[in-house]
């Protein structure tokens, strides 16, 4: 078989950036009949940020099912990678007899799902049961999409029963058809308030995020206070050799330990599975020229120095900054951190993203005075908050990755 | 060249004319609370526009003092004479 996979695997669109639910296939680099090479670049994809490629998890013949310019939200299916043009035909005729797919082996869980007598994802099964529209319905060919069933939506003029107005047809009719469906303002409301200029798409992508994210989490938070004194110690030893850096590498570095200690921070669950990243890729946040929000990832924390974290965030600070960071670049985060460091912030809880449970957010360094020999002295101190998914851990668990995290920044050496 | 700089600084760090005239050679992103990790990447993007050169995102990290900005610029061909 040449190096190719022995059974078919489902090409699977991963999550690509944390605030992207949906992604445009731009092309295929890979004919459709053609040689998929494992780990080679497969297919371009466009998010609300950037342009890049998708390597093929598997060696083997392609079999496109996505066409350039779809949509496709992340988890779906753009393909299939198999052994010959016969398996994945044998493959799909056994799925569409009832089968869910089997061997998928995509980086990230699928949302595929069967209900009725067609194949559907959960985004879509989603936005047809709140129609009531059954799935058999809907045109499609091969799995529905969400945005099948929006454009199936849009073109009846359907109102969602319990009060979505006809402005979501003529919204997803307009081009959105990822806007999903948006609350009705009850009339009471109506004259007191008037409506503004709508969300940018960069703000709605985070909103449709945060929100999706949220329903599927128990969210708690634990707070710790952390004395930076070794921190600034270490930044302003760095400054003066003129190597400008801020906390956020020496945090990330705590990061990483803690998950070596904890490997629920680095795990996710959806439903009563759980999954755990196979490498510590650490995500934050960090703002473009013009103010919007991205999440870059330093890869491989766990395996670097501190250097070479922090010469990592300087890269990805300039290229977020700049507006030109690479897919590879937002992508594969297993937890987040986000500091407000540069506002007069003491704590903040921040929401997880989408395939991860926690999130670690601090505010600014600010100094707390302490007695030391019947003298007040100020100490640098930081808050440091873990919003976490109390389905993974508990508390007590949480508290105890929040101190391993202390101990960490509390012992960083001025190199 | 360094007058230059100095204005750049000053613009991105939104320091006052006074604080601005210490800024020398040897200054360092240590010497002002202002120059954050934050500041410092509108202080790239100002030194570019005013010099019309490009930094590589992996070497602004190191730009951190008044004499490495200097250096840097004087190897990207940025003129010295300039003011």
């Amino acid at each position: 078989m040449d190096g190719n996979s022995d059974q078919v695997v489902a090409v699977c669109v991963p999550q690509v950036n944390v605030n992207d639910l949906e992604v445009t296939l731009v092309g295929w680099r890979v004919e459709d009949g053609g040689q998929a090479v494992e780990d080679e670049p497969l297919y371009e994809v466009e998010t609300s940020k950037s342009v890049g490629d998708v390597p093929s998890p598997a060696s083997g013949v392609l079999r496109h099912v996505a066409q350039p310019a779809d949509v496709v939200g992340v988890g779906e299916v753009v393909g299939y990678v198999g052994p010959s043009a016969e398996a994945i035909d044998h493959f799909l005729v056994a799925q569409s007899d009832g089968g869910l797919v089997v061997g998928t082996r995509a980086e990230k869980p699928s949302d595929q799902a069967v209900t009725e007598d067609r194949d559907a994802t959960i985004g879509a099964i989603e936005l047809a049961r709140r129609f009531g529209i059954k799935l058999a319905d809907i045109p499609a060919v091969g799995k529905i999409r969400r945005s099948d069933v929006e454009r199936y939506i849009a073109d009846r003029g359907l109102v969602e029963p319990g009060g979505v107005e006809r402005g979501h047809a003529e919204r997803v009719s307009a081009g959105r058809p990822s806007a999903g469906v948006e609350a009705t303002l009850p009339p009471a409301m109506l004259g007191l308030v008037e409506e503004q200029e709508a969300l940018s798409d960069h703000q709605w992508a985070i909103a449709q995020h945060l929100t999706q994210t949220q329903s599927h989490l128990v969210t708690a938070c634990v707070s710790m206070d952390v004395v930076m004194r070794a921190v600034v110690e270490w930044i302003n030893a760095k400054r003066q050799a003129g190597v400008m850096v801020g906390p956020i590498p020496v945090l990330l570095y705590a990061v990483a330990e803690a998950i070596s200690k904890t490997p629920s921070l680095a795990s996710f669950r959806m439903g009563q599975r759980v999954y755990r990243y196979r490498a510590v890729h650490v995500a934050y946040t960090a703002r473009s020229h013009d103010g919007r929000l991205f999440t870059p990832v330093v890869r491989d924390v766990d395996q670097r120095t501190l250097d070479e974290v922090a010469a990592e965030v300087g890269r990805l600070n300039m290229a977020v900054f700049r507006g030109s960071a690479e897919l590879a670049d937002l992508s594969g985060g297993c937890m987040t951190l986000s500091l407000l460091s540069d506002q007069p912030v003491r704590s903040h809880i921040g929401l997880q993203n989408a395939y991860q449970s926690a999130i670690l957010t601090a505010g600014a360094i600010r100094d707390e005075l302490q007695l030391r020999d019947d003298k007040p002295i100020a100490v640098p101190t930081l808050t440091l908050t873990l919003a976490y998914d109390h389905g993974l851990m508990d508390g007590w668990q949480a508290a105890e990755c929040l101190a391993t995290i202390k101990a960490a920044l509390e012992a960083v050496k001025v190199s | 060249m360094i007058d230059k700089v100095r204005v750049c600084i000053a613009d991105a760090l939104k320091l006052d004319a006074s604080l601005a005239s210490l800024i020398t050679e040897d200054t360092t992103a240590a010497d002002l609370s202002g120059w954050t990790s934050i500041a410092h990447l509108s202080l790239i993007l100002q030194l570019e526009t005013t010099f019309g050169v490009r930094f590589g995102n992996d070497e602004i990290a190191s730009l951190g003092s008044v004499a490495a900005i200097l250096e840097a610029l004087a190897q990207k061909g940025a003129d010295p004479a300039s003011d």
